[in-house]
């Protein structure tokens, strides 16, 4: 009798963790008012719960992260790192994480879908967007690196030659986690659609055959002005997908300084130009700041609402498409200081040149009705004023 | 039931000079952010000689994990804190030094919580409380002091944790002290 007590008492303690599918999963979610909450939400599209998976997005396991992948990986980079299960329980039905990580991993799944399908409405057809593997998500990859790791210990993070996406381990300075940040996770897709238009564009440098010459491939992409343009455009995909206008308010609000805000009518925005951004810290995302608040303001320029999904997504392709053609009008210029050194194209270092450069290969790529704004709003930014504008 | 009694009876008369030690076994464990976590546990040994120098020493513990968390974002926590109660049977060698070997089973009782700071928590079915299966292999290396009234014993020790792969392996420092009874 005694026995039988016992093991009713344990298997009454126990936690069933297999969930059913169609899957439907507790996750932090967020509404039109920048309020967040946990609530159930569905996953149709998620075919296994245990690894977690789908066709388009497969999370691996804690993979260890050399400094040298960094430099150079590519999508086999990871291909061997187990598969990532988050630690759920069953409730109802309801896949409730049981720890933080499965949460985290749960809401960017969630988030990620999310992204995707508005991209859809944003840019166009998925399967031009996607890469045909899908994307493999890195949780919380175990970095090995000389240098200090305080920004990859907060962040999430893109890798374009990988079609990859990091989850890096959470921190304190975080409010809302940044993985679990539609805004956030819409930045880094952002990176993924500047590296399908102007990375592809420009090129991959071949570390073992170099070619020597001012524009060989993969020139421009990994330049300190064109890692921040980069990253202004990352900051525009936030804005074009979820009418973002500063992407790390919501996540790390103490470290948040107005810098990164686009709208200037927003409070705490730090105004600066390319003669002033050491203001905002002489990052190279600065540089990438000032585009997309021209961007921004060409937009409202248009009249179109920040809340009207369809006027954003009619923007942003138009947009993308002038930034795609921005390698092949940089290769035309004559100029260029020779390249020694395949892939470490650091040697590019007259910054001025390259984003006057950057800025009217831009403007040339806008349709007509664009380019009065545009030449306004980056002339005065770039305190320039572009070939071809009055 | 009535061979269960008689069992007992017999297992209670064997020992029944069987010294008694009660000790504090601090030790720490990696946390899912890399960082180190502290688990304290107090427990209670006997010794039944089998062989000259070869001693059983069953015993019992409790425990407790979970009283540092990993590094959380401010505004949501998912905090896990476990009691443990265990029993135990190691062989240990008497000699210069008192190596063992340790078999534990038992249960850890988890309670998972969830915090949220600006983060609506109020509909979240993730504060619950879940009853895990343990088991662990123990080994370590005693030392001990004042003709053996006192054992000061590092370990390493491998967990595992029905549903819990996070949970492997434990570095600590069992200090016992025989107490002047016997069971």
């Amino acid at each position: 009798m005694v026995k039988y007590l016992f093991l009713a008492a344990l298997l009454a303690g126990c936690t069933d963790t297999s969930v059913p599918a169609p899957y439907r999963a507790e996750v932090l979610v967020r509404d039109d008012a920048h309020r967040y909450g946990l609530a159930d939400v569905d996953l149709p599209d998620l075919t296994s719960m245990s690894p977690l998976a789908d066709p388009m997005l497969r999370f691996s396991d804690h993979p260890n992260f050399d400094e040298d992948q960094l430099e150079d990986y590519d999508a086999a980079t990871f291909a061997a790192a187990a598969d990532y299960a988050p630690r759920v329980r069953d409730a109802d039905g309801v896949a409730v994480s049981r720890d933080i990580e499965s949460l985290l991993t749960l809401t960017a799944y969630h988030v990620f879908t999310g992204v995707f399908a508005r991209a859809k409405d944003v840019y166009g057809p998925l399967d031009q967007l996607l890469p045909d593997g899908g994307f493999q998500i890195l949780v919380e990859p175990k970095f090995n690196l000389e240098l200090g790791s305080q920004e990859l210990g907060t962040n999430a993070a893109y890798i374009s030659g990988g079609q990859a996406f990091l989850l890096v381990q959470m921190s304190s300075l975080e409010q809302v986690p940044l993985g679990m940040n539609p805004s956030v996770l819409s930045h880094e897709f952002g990176h993924h659609v500047f590296q399908i238009t102007f990375g592809v564009a420009d090129g991959t440098c071949h570390p073992k055959s170099p070619e020597a010459g001012p524009t060989p491939p993969g020139r421009f992409a990994s330049t300190f002005v064109v890692s921040g343009m980069n990253e202004g455009f990352a900051d525009f995909a936030a804005f074009a997908l979820q009418g973002e206008t500063k992407v790390l308010a919501d996540s790390i609000p103490a470290l948040d300084k107005g810098e990164r805000t686009i709208d200037k009518r927003a409070p705490g925005y730090l105004d600066f130009t390319w003669g002033t951004r050491n203001l905002c810290g002489d990052s190279f995302y600065c540089i990438g700041t000032l585009w997309v608040r021209a961007v921004f303001e060409m937009y409202l320029s248009t009249g179109a609402r920040v809340d009207d999904v369809a006027a954003r997504g009619a923007f942003a392709r138009q947009i993308v498409a002038a930034v795609a053609g921005i390698p092949a009008r940089l290769r035309q210029r004559s100029g260029w200081p020779t390249a020694t050194d395949a892939c470490d194209f650091t040697d590019l270092d007259d910054e001025a040149m390259l984003a006057r450069a950057y800025v009217e290969d831009f403007i040339a790529g806008l349709p007509a009705t664009l380019r009065p704004s545009a030449c306004t709003e980056l002339g005065a930014r770039f305190q320039i004023t572009p070939a071809g504008c009055p | 039931m009535k061979r269960a009694l008689l069992l007992l009876v017999a297992g209670t008369s064997a020992a029944a000079a069987s010294p008694l030690a009660v000790g504090l076994a601090p030790s720490t464990y990696e946390l899912s952010d890399g960082t180190r976590g502290f688990a304290p546990e107090a427990f209670v040994h006997t010794y039944l000689s089998l062989r000259p120098r070869l001693v059983l020493r069953p015993g019992a513990r409790i425990g407790a994990r979970g009283l540092v968390q990993p590094e959380m974002p401010e505004g949501l926590r998912i905090t896990e804190r476990d009691f443990t109660a265990q029993a135990e049977a190691a062989l240990t060698f008497d000699g210069t030094v008192v190596p063992s070997l340790t078999v534990m089973g038992g249960l850890d009782v988890r309670h998972v919580g969830v915090e949220g700071d600006g983060i609506d928590v109020s509909m979240s079915r993730v504060r619950h409380n879940e009853l895990l299966p343990y088991l662990a292999v123990q080994i370590g290396v005693g030392l001990p002091l004042a003709n053996g009234r006192w054992l000061v014993e590092p370990t390493i020790r491998r967990e595992f944790m029905h549903g819990d792969a996070r949970v492997d392996w434990r570095f600590g420092l069992e200090v016992s002290y025989r107490l002047p009874v016997s069971l």
